[in-house]
């Protein structure tokens, strides 16, 4: 046993004095400028290589700005990345718009819940254009007791063979866009930010998960990719927007942009679109003439949760 | 003779007129009369009787129902006696498919005041430039105006039950 312990005690040692013998040349050799910048782009290469295969997390978007101070040709190399990106992992032609707030318009959104039926169509159509997975949806639909107006006590799992249902009505809510967001002033990185024409939008790859905006939404409007979202290829919406309907990745925020892809364009949102019984009204307050300023004037609105001073750009009222 | 500083006032009006319309477009009523164009109602109906009918109507249209009022139960009391492709207002006056709105605001004025301000009922195209409005028959059924139930689409995945 004795004889055992002392030989490897002497291996040990020679080890030892031969590591601190190696270290000390290493140590006292001049180390020439080339020989060092050499051996710390390979350090650097061996580091991002890893990031470099997986698609989520590439190179390019690694070292990419934030939105807001990117200058054009910044954002035509990021929006030929993204492209690049889907036609890699669902084999599609995708166009990424970036359309700026037009200046003089104001969003605003007003929802008839004496017309709503709760046919939940609004979330269908908002799925399809922002490609969204089945399992996420910006709008909830909840089924309220008719004389209620406690949100929290709204059924949003109703299921509808035929709707709306004797004694209930039913109220959508989704992103209300508020002038005073709790959502963006949490954020910790400033990823997400109230744009010139009110809507509050997300930079997806400048946020790092952390859910401090969803924790701060008191109305439910931000998502999570708490998984990578699984989309069928062959109903990907190919018109995308950077700060709206592109396709996400798995760990960031997601919520409604008013389809600022088709509002900013011109057009209604989908949701307003699919409305079967035209409850959902779009438009321009600054727009005297505009159906939301017209009601605004004609109908005695709401908001939902008034007294935390949130100031929703998103009004309800029954008629 | 105008002074320059009245000519410049009078410019300003005239830009203020015109520019709430150059800026936000007009709206534009929905058409309903080429719905028409392959089956008129003339290629069979010449005039349309008088007398009150009872509804299911047996032949070809069996579909249709007439629950709006219940003392309506006379087509022409909308429809044209003389010309079956046109409606007809209380007053007489004749009127084609495109401006079938008129007929319903006769007794419904306050949603038709609501309408015309584009708050009751659905607009489509663009918030932007023009605004196409629906008519009140494009989503109610003239015969039968109450909207009917809707099978919901379904309700959103509860947490944890991820298929």
């Amino acid at each position: 046993m004795s004889e055992n312990r002392t030989k490897e005690q002497s291996t040990n040692r020679s080890l030892e004095h031969r590591l601190s013998e190696k270290s000390g040349q290493l140590l006292n050799q001049k180390v020439k400028r080339r020989s060092f910048l050499k051996g710390a782009v390979a350090a650097g290469a061996a580091a991002v290589a890893p990031m470099g295969t997986a698609s989520a997390f590439s190179f390019e978007s690694f070292f990419q700005k934030h939105y807001r101070e990117m200058t054009p040709e910044d954002k035509k190399k990021v929006f030929a990345r993204i492209q690049r990106e889907l036609k890699k992992e669902y084999e599609i032609e995708v166009s990424i718009s970036d359309p700026a707030p037009i200046s003089g318009v104001k969003f605003v959104y007003a929802l008839n819940l004496s017309k709503c039926n709760g046919s939940r169509k609004c979330v269908t159509a908002c799925q399809q254009e922002n490609n969204l997975p089945a399992d996420m949806a910006y709008i909830t639909v909840l089924e309220m007791p008719r004389g209620t107006m406690n949100v929290e006590k709204g059924n949003r799992y109703y299921k509808g063979e035929s709707v709306p249902k004797e004694g209930n009505y039913y109220l959508p809510v989704q992103c209300n866009h508020c002038e005073n967001s709790p959502c963006t002033k949490v954020c910790p990185i400033e990823a997400t930010w109230k744009e010139k024409d009110g809507i509050v939008v997300v930079d997806y790859d400048w946020c790092i998960g952390c859910r401090y905006c969803m924790a701060a939404c008191p109305y439910e409007a931000r998502h999570f990719n708490f998984k990578k979202p699984k989309l069928d290829a062959s109903t990907i919406n190919t018109s995308q927007s950077y700060l709206s309907n592109r396709v996400r990745s798995k760990g960031v925020m997601e919520k409604c942009t008013f389809c600022l892809q088709r509002t900013r364009e011109g057009s209604y949102p989908a949701c307003l679109e699919a409305c079967p019984t035209g409850a959902r009204k779009f438009g321009n307050i600054y727009d005297p003439e505009s159906e939301v300023s017209q009601i605004l004037k004609q109908k005695s609105v709401f908001v939902l949760k008034e007294e935390i001073n949130t100031v929703p750009q998103f009004f309800y009222y029954f008629d | 003779m105008i002074s320059g500083k009245w000519l410049i006032s009078l410019q300003c009006w005239f830009l203020l007129s015109v520019l709430p319309v150059a800026l936000y477009g007009k709206v534009v009523l929905q058409k309903r009369e080429m719905g028409l164009e392959n089956f008129p109602c003339s290629e069979c109906h010449d005039t349309l009787s008088d007398g009150a009918i009872e509804t299911p109507i047996e032949g070809n249209h069996e579909e249709l129902a007439l629950k709006h009022m219940k003392r309506i139960n006379q087509c022409t009391v909308c429809h044209s006696d003389s010309n079956s492709d046109q409606l007809k207002l209380l007053n007489g006056t004749t009127i084609s498919f495109d401006q079938s709105h008129l007929v319903c605001i006769q007794c419904h004025g306050e949603k038709g005041s609501d309408w015309r301000r584009g708050i009751h009922g659905k607009q489509v195209g663009s918030w932007k430039d023009d605004k196409i409005r629906l008519l009140c028959s494009d989503c109610h059924n003239a015969h039968d105006p109450k909207f009917k139930q809707f099978v919901a689409d379904p309700p959103p995945v509860r947490p944890g039950k991820h298929h």
